[in-house]
């Protein structure tokens, strides 16, 4: 059995792998309004593969699904047909199912739920396909009745009727126009149709005026893709195929043992190179010889890093459909950009990744975009634009979420932070960056709204937390009417550092190697002091402020009158500081271990480190964390 | 002025309807109780409108729709329907009825309705 175990893992790999790229690509119709043959071809393909692969693994109910689709969009293909709006949304929603049911392939055998439904709605499609086929005009249809003038879901039908006179009606909403239930949401919020005709818009429109109680009605053309017949099918096929990536499936376990093994490495060629270089007499052959053990490991690391690294593109496709379908809900319209997709982070952080952003995108579309209507009166665009960016930053990944809504409530915050005690009302002047943090305390929410998506607007906590936990921080800047930035910086998890050894009052620190910017010997007269006591050196004119290790950390009766060795440290681009310590040792790789539980409540004196190491000669050595230290700057300075 | 034939086997709902025309200046040249009433008094009339009950003995609303339509395919017929009767109103607008009000209406409504077919 264990040969179909591991089938079976594959074809799981490979049948998620191929739905995410097809809900991809039907997004990407979607919001392009433009596919071609190209696009087609492949999204059939996904259908076909997946049907094939699940009949082989005798997934019936699977590969009836598939097929279903794999039939509509071949005949599509063939006769050179317009893709409607009914297909991606019944397209999406066989992936969302196939999604949400996958996981039930291995106890039943074939997917949990009922599939007629959906296959039969497949159905209607490509019945109404074929019976449909041609060059004319689509059109969206609206129509709202007179208030009160009752039997809606009969003036629709009779609506629906007029309209088949001069048109192929291919869809309406809702879906059934006949009901108690139909007629109340037609009365509300009207009726709408999906036509095909080669009249014009403004004689249908006509037309409809002469319906009895039609108080508005609008028809706008709907515009479809415009594909072309395939030709050379099988020449595609055989490109399709080299193009194709061969992948396979590794139980993520074996991954982590093996970088385990990878630490252990590193820390058992330090201890054999201390050794070594003590025992014996210090030979160029020995010094060489290690050398090319060192870059060996190195490579090896670097190898297994990177099969853990997945471009950060994974989480952002997923926020697409999530914008979708919420502001598809909300009426909002809403434009999703990414830069720096390709940016790729170890898959531990990308899972934890997702929850955060997702929350943050939620609060966006719910509580950041405005309505249509309210956009347009502040001239602003009627189309929201919210920016997922990522990059790597000084051993940092920086996540961004940026949106162009309405900004925070500067004083909304203030006065629910005062009301729940979390500020006291002060004479001190507080800054924006203060308050908006206080958006992640635990309960902290200033709107009431709750709706599927966004529950009760919390989530920031959540946020925090999740952050926290990954070690990195939340950052929120935000401005009325022009948007809302929240930046989640998190460390790479590299578990192994390179960093540069300085010791300062005997105690022995790693500075990761690239935040470092300049090292220097101290001149008395480049370091100043504010009134307060803090800091600052003076490096080409511009202030930095100046961390003395010794006092910092050890002993602050610690009498110190020896020259110091400063090194400039950049945590991000806009936040640079110093550090005075003693003494500078060599580079080294370390691995990263953190505190034990019974020292994490020590913050105080834990605070800017990340964690410790134990060095070859047996050791140990503290590993500053450049971010945090900035913060715990940041932090002394407003206060 | 436009002219209406009224369709209604209850009196309460005849004379209700026309004053509601007569307030907003039809003039009502006909009533019939029934279906079979409805249809002689059409060939001499020939109202511009015509408000059609549904159920009614004799002679139904919906028959007496197609029996005029056969003789005038292009006659102003409105259905007046209660609800309950979305079949029945669903084949008369198939027929050819112009549109249909649902009792009970008000004469905004009624009037908004007549309007539309001038």
């Amino acid at each position: 059995m264990k040969k179909e175990e591991s089938l079976f893992d594959i074809f799981l790999y490979e049948t998620t792998h191929l739905l995410d790229e097809m809900e991809t690509k039907l997004l990407e119709a979607e919001s392009n309004k433009r596919t071609n043959k190209e696009w087609i071809d492949n999204v059939f393909r996904i259908m076909h593969t997946i049907k094939g692969s699940s009949a082989m693994l005798n997934f019936k109910k699977l590969s009836e699904l598939s097929h279903g689709l794999e039939d509509v969009y071949s005949f599509i293909r063939d006769n050179n047909i317009e893709l409607t709006s009914e297909i991606i949304d019944i397209s999406l929603e066989v992936v969302s199912f196939i999604k949400n049911e996958i996981e039930t392939l291995e106890e039943n055998g074939d997917l949990g739920k009922d599939i007629t439904p959906l296959k039969n709605r497949i159905k209607l499609i490509f019945e109404n396909l074929k019976n449909f086929k041609g060059k004319k005009s689509n059109y969206k249809v609206k129509i709202k009745f007179k208030k009160d003038c009752m039997m809606e879901d009969i003036r629709a039908l009779d609506a629906k009727n007029k309209l088949e006179k001069i048109s192929k009606v291919l869809e309406t909403f809702p879906t059934i126009l006949k009901g108690p239930d139909s007629c109340k949401e037609i009365s509300e919020k009207g009726v709408s149709f999906l036509v095909n005709s080669d009249f014009k818009e403004s004689e249908i429109n006509n037309m409809l005026k002469k319906i009895l109680f039609v108080e508005k009605s609008s028809v706008t053309p709907y515009e479809f893709k415009d594909l072309k017949k395939v030709e050379e099918e099988e020449e595609e096929e055989i490109e399709d195929i080299k193009d194709r990536k061969h992948y396979i499936s590794v139980d993520v376990n074996k991954l982590d043992n093996l970088l385990n093994t990878v630490i252990e490495l590193v820390t058992s060629r330090a201890v054999l190179e201390d050794r070594v270089l003590k025992e014996f007499n210090k030979s160029e052959e020995i010094e060489n010889l290690f050398y090319n053990l060192n870059e060996r490991i190195k490579e090896l690391q670097e190898n297994v890093m990177e099969i853990r690294m997945l471009p950060i593109n994974r989480v952002f496709s997923s926020m697409k459909r999530l914008v979708r379908d919420m502001s598809k809900n909300e009426n909002k319209k809403i434009e999703l950009k990414f830069v720096g997709e390709e940016t790729e982070v170890d898959k531990n952080i990308i899972e934890d990744l997702y929850n955060p952003i997702m929350h943050i995108i939620r609060n966006a579309v719910d509580h950041g975009i405005e309505s249509r209507e309210t956009r347009e009166n502040l001239g602003k665009s009627s189309v929201g634009t919210i920016i997922l960016k990522a990059k790597t930053e000084g051993g940092n990944i920086i996540i961004s979420i940026c949106d162009d809504g309405k900004g925070l409530d500067r004083k909304a915050i203030l006065n629910k932070a005062i009301d729940k005690g979390y500020i006291k009302k002060s004479n001190r002047e507080i800054t924006d960056k203060e308050i908006y943090s206080l958006i992640m305390k635990p309960g902290f929410s200033t709107t009431e709204t709750i709706n599927e998506y966004s529950g009760r607007g919390v989530g920031m906590d959540i946020v925090y937390e999740d952050v926290k936990k990954l070690g990195g921080v939340v950052k929120i800047d935000s401005k009325e009417n022009t948007g809302t930035t929240i930046d989640l910086i998190i460390p790479l998890t590299l578990s192994i550092v390179s960093g540069i050894k300085i010791i300062s009052n005997n105690i022995s620190y790693i500075v990761p190697i690239n935040s470092m910017k300049l090292i220097f010997k101290e001149k008395r007269e480049d370091i100043v002091k504010d009134t307060n006591g803090n800091m600052f050196i003076v490096i080409d004119n511009i202030n930095y402020p100046l961390i003395n290790l010794n006092s910092y950390y050890a002993d602050s009766n610690y009498i110190d009158n020896r020259n110091k060795i400063i090194m400039l440290i950049e945590a991000s681009e806009e936040e640079k500081f110093a550090i005075a310590f003693d003494e500078i040792g060599g580079e080294y790789q370390v691995v990263v271990k953190t505190f034990p539980k019974y020292l994490k409540k020590c913050t105080k004196s834990l605070r800017g480190l990340s964690g410790c190491t134990t060095m070859g000669d047996g050791t140990i050595s503290y590993i500053v964390d450049v971010t945090g230290l900035a913060l715990e700057l940041n932090k002394k300075v407003s206060e | 002025m436009k002219t209406v034939m009224i369709v209604d086997d209850a009196l309460f709902m005849r004379k209700t309807i026309k004053k509601m025309f007569e307030r907003a200046g039809y003039e009502v040249v006909a009533e019939a109780e029934n279906g079979k009433e409805a249809l002689d008094k059409y060939m001499t009339k020939k109202p511009d409108v015509i408000t059609m009950d549904i159920a009614m003995p004799v002679m139904d609303g919906l028959l007496s729709l197609k029996e005029i339509l056969k003789i005038d395919e292009t006659a102003n017929v409105l259905m007046v329907s209660a609800i309950g009767q979305e079949e029945l109103v669903g084949e008369a607008l198939a027929c050819g009825a112009k549109g249909f009000i649902v009792k009970p209406f008000t004469e905004e409504l009624l009037m908004s309705a007549v309007d539309q077919l001038f």
